[in-house]
């Protein structure tokens, strides 16, 4: 006689379950609770082309929500001297991914992945069959895809944005992490290709606005607007939007030219408000005090693993070097900041083919390995 | 321990703790497919939410989201011996083992069950205990709703197979 197979698994699952002895409950830790995360300044840069935090600056969306962005530390968070103060040992807070296994919160997320940037309490990651997620905490949500199209994930982890090509067309999607809804609705049209290329996004402001490169057009896109863009050729000529940061946005004066901190009106106007080193690659703390980066023609080519970043305050301290532990090398574009104390890297061992996860401070120019566990 | 709670109304964790302690315990079985196992999961399931309290409760089910660590502690393997909590019991640690012709070995499927790899064993419980649809198991997986599917196919198809397997060896005995 046939069984009916999920009929059967459902009844015996339910009659083992039944049948259980359930034992006591096991007491709990005596240790204090985590606290709730706070938002924007304690957590996380985002990653890559610094791709920290976001311009200063109000919008309101159509739904009529204050949008505006986490306002920056005025300076670190007390804490005791950092020359005496160890480096905590302990696995890091943020989302990381290690030996392809993405970590959040503590847990494994199912599925094995290449990469992850944190942003606030947000996260996109590039998963091994190279779809893009977002998440916050351990809640994962699938990111609208397209070939060679990267999300962006502003500063402070609210809008995460991405261009989806339809034909010719570029399609800006943004999704407020906060109530997975896409801003306005639906993804908005900015614009036919360019040369065969279509539009990507460049950076996500801490309010929803949006910079999309097209050719050498620079889509500046306000929510609220419907499909208007300002092109920055027009408004600031010559000027190259790299990323943004929670200091504000990184520019740089001309193709390869020297970087500064800007402001971006609605207009499109760009207003300097502080100076950067030339770098490969920078990351900016989440409370915009402090920014590490690599030195140009460090980080490019083959290259993927480097001993050492720089590290300064962005109030003009002197520039440090953060040297990776003994026997380890800084895997490229891993390093992100923990929050404004802390830069958290993962790190490589050629000798011993191994991946570890390590911890650096700014103050004390030191670097330690994390607990593998 | 620290009582960890949001307001007036809201239950304490520890509350909320003993509450969902036994089927924490029956799901970890299931995907465990043995007591200490389960015993370890679940621990790890209330310790991590213990730790994350305010965002669980924040949530819109916490019992969701107690489903989805349980789910992904097990999926992970990856139990940090530091982190292991010991449970504090006079009685002696149980074996890893089913009694040989016990009730559930008698079972036609629960057996295979308890064979099948991990993930594909998480969907069948998920699907047929905890009678989740196929969004909310990619939900607690993370995955699309394809990949429950295929994982789900590829699990019954075994578990047909194991109980043709089952048919022959009774004709043949």
């Amino acid at each position: 006689m046939p069984v009916d197979i999920e009929e059967t698994l459902g009844r015996e699952l339910r009659e083992v379950a039944d049948g259980l002895h359930v034992p006591a409950m096991p007491r709990l830790p005596e240790e204090p609770p985590r606290p709730a995360r706070r938002r924007a300044p304690l957590l996380a840069a985002a990653a890559v082309v610094l791709v920290a935090a976001g311009a200063v600056g109000v919008a309101t969306l159509p739904d009529g929500r204050d949008t505006r962005p986490a306002q920056p530390s005025p300076s670190p968070s007390p804490s005791p001297p950092e020359s005496v103060a160890p480096i905590p040992r302990s696995a890091p807070t943020l989302p990381h991914v290690l030996d392809r296994k993405l970590y959040v919160d503590g847990e494994q997320v199912p599925w094995t992945w290449w990469t992850v940037r944190p942003a606030g309490d947000a996260w996109i990651a590039w998963r091994e069959d190279f779809t893009w997620w977002w998440g916050r905490g351990a809640e994962v949500n699938e990111l609208p895809n397209g070939e060679d199209v990267t999300p962006v994930l502003s500063p402070n982890g609210r809008y995460v944005a991405v261009v989806r090509a339809e034909g010719r067309e570029g399609m800006l999607i943004v999704i407020d992490t906060e109530t997975a809804d896409t801003v306005g609705g639906t993804p908005l049209s900015i614009g036919a290709q360019k040369w065969g290329y279509p539009a990507y996004v460049v950076a996500v402001l801490d309010d929803g606005r949006v910079l999309a490169r097209r050719g050498d057009s620079q889509l500046l896109w306000v929510p609220g607007t419907g499909g208007r863009t300002v092109d920055l050729f027009d408004t600031a000529p010559g000027q190259v939007v790299l990323g943004a940061s929670s200091a504000g946005l990184v520019v740089t004066d001309g193709d390869g030219g020297q970087p500064y901190l800007a402001e971006v009106s609605d207009a499109g106007e760009l207003t300097r408000i502080g100076e950067l080193p030339r770098h490969d690659d920078l990351v900016v703390s989440p409370g915009g005090t402090w920014v590490a980066w690599t030195p140009i023609g460090t980080t490019g080519g083959d290259v993927t693993s480097i001993p050492s970043l720089e590290v300064r305050g962005l109030d003009g301290t002197e520039p440090a070097t953060l040297t990776a532990p003994d026997g380890w090398e800084f895997t490229l574009r891993t390093w992100v900041w923990e929050d404004d104390t802390h830069l958290v890297s993962t790190v490589w061992s050629t000798e011993r083919r191994a991946d570890r996860m390590a911890r650096c401070s700014p103050r004390t120019g030191r670097c330690v390995l994390v607990r593998d566990d | 321990m620290d009582t960890v709670t949001r307001s007036a109304d809201a239950p304490s964790f520890e509350d909320y703790a003993a509450s969902s302690w036994p089927s924490l315990y029956r799901y970890a079985y299931l995907l465990a497919g043995n007591h200490a196992d389960a015993e370890d999961i679940a621990q790890q399931t209330l310790l991590k939410a213990y730790r994350s309290w305010s965002r669980v409760e924040r949530s819109d089910s916490p019992a969701a989201y107690l489903r989805r660590i349980l789910t992904n502690t097990y999926l992970s393997q990856r139990r940090p011996k530091g982190r292991r909590l010991e449970l504090l019991t006079d009685a002696p640690p149980e074996t890893r083992h089913v009694a040989v012709g016990g009730p559930e070995e008698r079972m036609a499927l629960w057996p295979h069950v308890r064979s099948l790899p991990p993930r594909q064993r998480a969907v069948i419980v998920l699907r047929y205990y905890e009678d989740l649809s196929e969004q909310e198991i990619a939900d607690v997986l993370g995955c699309s709703r394809g990949n429950v599917k295929s994982t789900a196919h590829h699990a019954l198809k075994s578990l047909r197979a194991a109980l043709g397997a089952d048919a022959s060896d009774g004709r043949e005995s």
